[in-house]
Parts: C-alpha cells; sequence; structure tokens
C-alpha cells in the first residue's frame, strides 16, 4: 500500500459512502454504518485550512476540492445520522446532525434528523422548534410537515390532559 | 488489541483501553463489530502514530476530561514535564500531531499541542512571529500603519 493522493482519498471517501447508501436502501444500518465510518476516516483531515490557525499551508487545496470534500462529508454524517436513528441511538444521531449542521447550517434534513431524535428522547418542545426551522427551510417537504404535525397533536394533546387534571385538583380542592 | 494502519501502510496493534482516548476510535468500537479488521487512518502517517500511541500509552490512566460546559478556562501554563519533553519536536511534527489529533478527536492532546504554539506566540513582536513560522508579510506599508495604530492601546511598553 502506498500513500494515496488527496483525490484517491476523496474517491476512496466517496466509494465508501455510497457502499453505505446502498446498505441503507437494503436496511442494513449496521453495514452502511461501517461504511459511512470508513468514509470518514478518508475524508476528514484532508482540509485543514479551518485549524491551521492562519499560518499558510504548503499545498492548499483549491476552492473546488474544498466544496468537493465539504459535500461529502455533509451528506456522510447526515446519513450516518439516519443509521443512528434507525438503530435507537438517539444521542449519537444528534451528534452527527450537529456535526452536519457544523458543515452546513441550512440543512433542512440534518434539522429535521436532529428534531426526529430529540422526539424520540420525549424532548416534544425542543423537537417541534428544530423540526420547525427545517420546514422553514424545506417548505415543500411532505415528511417533515407531516412530523411536524403529529408532533403539534401529540403537544397540544398532552396539554389538554395537563389542563384536565388540573381542573379536576382544583374542584377537589373546591370541595 | 486494536488494528490500525497508518497512511503509509504499516500497521499498529494497540490496547483498546489506550486507543480509546481517540473518541473517533472509542465511537467506532462502540458502534461497530470491528474485530480482527485493521482500522484505516488514510491522514495519519506512521511516524505521526508512533507519537499518539506514545501519548496515549502514557496518559491512559488519566481521569476522563470534564463536559465542555463545566471545563474552566485553558492556560498555556499548566504542561507538566513528560508533555513537555513529548512535545519538544520540530515545527513540521508538531503541526502534524496538532492535526492528527484534532483527526481522531483526542483533546488532551490537542489542548497540548495548541498550548505548544500559544507558547511560541506569547511575547514575541509581529516580526518574531513572522520568522517563528515561515510567514511572508503581505501586508502594504498603509494597512500595516493602520493595524499598528487599531491595536496600540494594547501594546506592552
Amino acid at each position: 500500500m502506498t500513500t494515496l493522493s488527496i483525490e484517491g482519498k476523496i474517491q476512496k471517501g466517496a466509494e465508501h459512502k455510497d457502499k453505505g447508501n446502498q446498505y441503507f436502501k437494503n436496511s442494513e444500518h449496521q453495514k452502511a454504518l461501517g461504511e459511512y465510518y470508513n468514509a470518514i476516516l478518508y475524508l476528514t483531515g484532508l482540509d485543514n485550512s479551518k485549524i491551521s490557525m492562519g499560518v499558510p499551508q504548503a499545498n492548499p487545496l483549491s476552492e473546488e476540492t474544498k466544496q468537493e470534500i465539504s459535500k461529502l462529508l455533509i451528506a456522510t454524517h447526515s446519513n450516518m445520522a439516519a443509521c443512528y436513528l434507525k438503530l435507537g441511538k438517539n444521542d449519537k444521531a444528534i451528534a452527527s446532525c450537529e456535526k452536519t449542521l457544523a458543515l452546513d447550517d441550512k440543512n433542512a434534513k440534518a434539522m429535521f434528523r436532529k428534531g426526529q431524535a430529540c422526539a424520540a428522547l420525549n424532548e416534544t418542545g425542543k423537537a417541534i422548534k428544530i423540526i420547525k426551522d427545517a420546514a422553514r427551510l424545506a417548505p415543500q417537504d411532505p415528511g417533515i410537515r407531516a412530523t411536524l404535525k403529529q408532533l403539534e397533536d401529540q403537544e397540544k394533546q398532552a396539554a389538554a390532559k395537563a389542563n384536565d387534571e388540573l381542573k379536576k385538583n382544583l374542584q377537589k380542592m373546591a370541595k | 488489541m486494536v488494528k490500525l494502519t497508518s497512511s503509509d501502510g504499516q500497521e499498529f496493534n494497540v490496547a483498546e483501553d489506550i486507543i480509546t482516548q481517540s473518541q473517533l476510535i472509542k465511537n467506532m468500537l462502540s458502534d461497530l463489530e470491528v474485530g480482527e479488521a485493521a482500522i484505516p487512518l488514510p491522514n495519519v502517517t506512521a511516524h505521526i502514530l508512533t507519537k499518539i500511541i506514545e501519548y496515549a500509552t502514557h496518559h491512559k490512566d488519566d481521569a476522563p476530561p470534564p463536559p465542555e460546559d463545566e471545563m474552566k478556562a485553558k492556560s498555556s501554563d499548566d504542561i507538566d514535564e513528560w508533555d513537555r519533553d513529548f512535545i519538544a519536536v520540530d515545527q513540521g511534527t508538531l503541526f502534524e500531531i496538532i492535526l492528527a489529533a484534532n483527526y481522531m478527536d483526542m483533546q488532551g492532546l490537542l489542548d497540548l499541542g495548541c498550548k505548544t504554539v500559544a507558547n511560541m506566540i506569547k511575547g514575541k513582536s509581529v516580526e518574531e512571529i513572522r520568522k517563528t513560522f515561515n510567514i511572508t508579510n503581505d501586508f502594504t506599508p498603509e494597512e500595516e500603519e493602520q493595524i499598528r495604530k487599531e491595536n496600540e492601546w494594547c501594546e506592552d511598553r
């Protein structure tokens, strides 16, 4: 094995990502996750311009290459979040969404997935807030809207129930 | 034991309780059944990986770092003796260690590297810093004068 060029690593990363997508489609989420990890291993650490502390680098990457790496990493982290959601690892799903959003703060899909993970952790209020942001960025997405409505209904019901109980308690006290 | 492959194809066997100081590897081991398969580290050379493992071996019994929001302010003066000797390397190696620590998500080592760079900057004039890091001055004299004026208040006299 010889050291791969930057292009070679990007290619390898992209291949692992695509393989991961294939496994994901076949509902093999564990295997998909493994491929995504490999994609991350190839792709992170290629673009070091952000942490080089302003010191000029010997071989700076072209803007185009940086964009390509960033695009692949965004897709990989976001798809990892989808795997974690399917595997019920909601904390890790949130962490992967945050990594996606650090690279692309207007990524509606990652926001939606973060919201879904919050909902699965029973943080309905937080989930609604995040999914509302996602809906604003992707107003046409039927999945986002359906989930938002479902969560809002859920919260309304919970609020109504709490209200009823409060009423009952007050009536008891009045007697 | 965990198998790692460096970018130049060298294989390393490292005990799990040592290498899990890398948050990236720790997550991988907890999410996947890695087993006998080697984990590729295509962005870390054997030379740097050897240093990383040396650091992780020395620090394997350290208490885990507190969560980010409970962390106290970091100071570049609190580097212990072993760490200082460990990080006394040429500048190229130092930067590669920092990049690898960032890549493998090892907070302690990343802090050590960054503190060391901070100490290389501390107390130096602009010209000395340029010399230390081999930075060409790409300001025009007008720009330079402007910046000097804006920062006059914080200069030591």
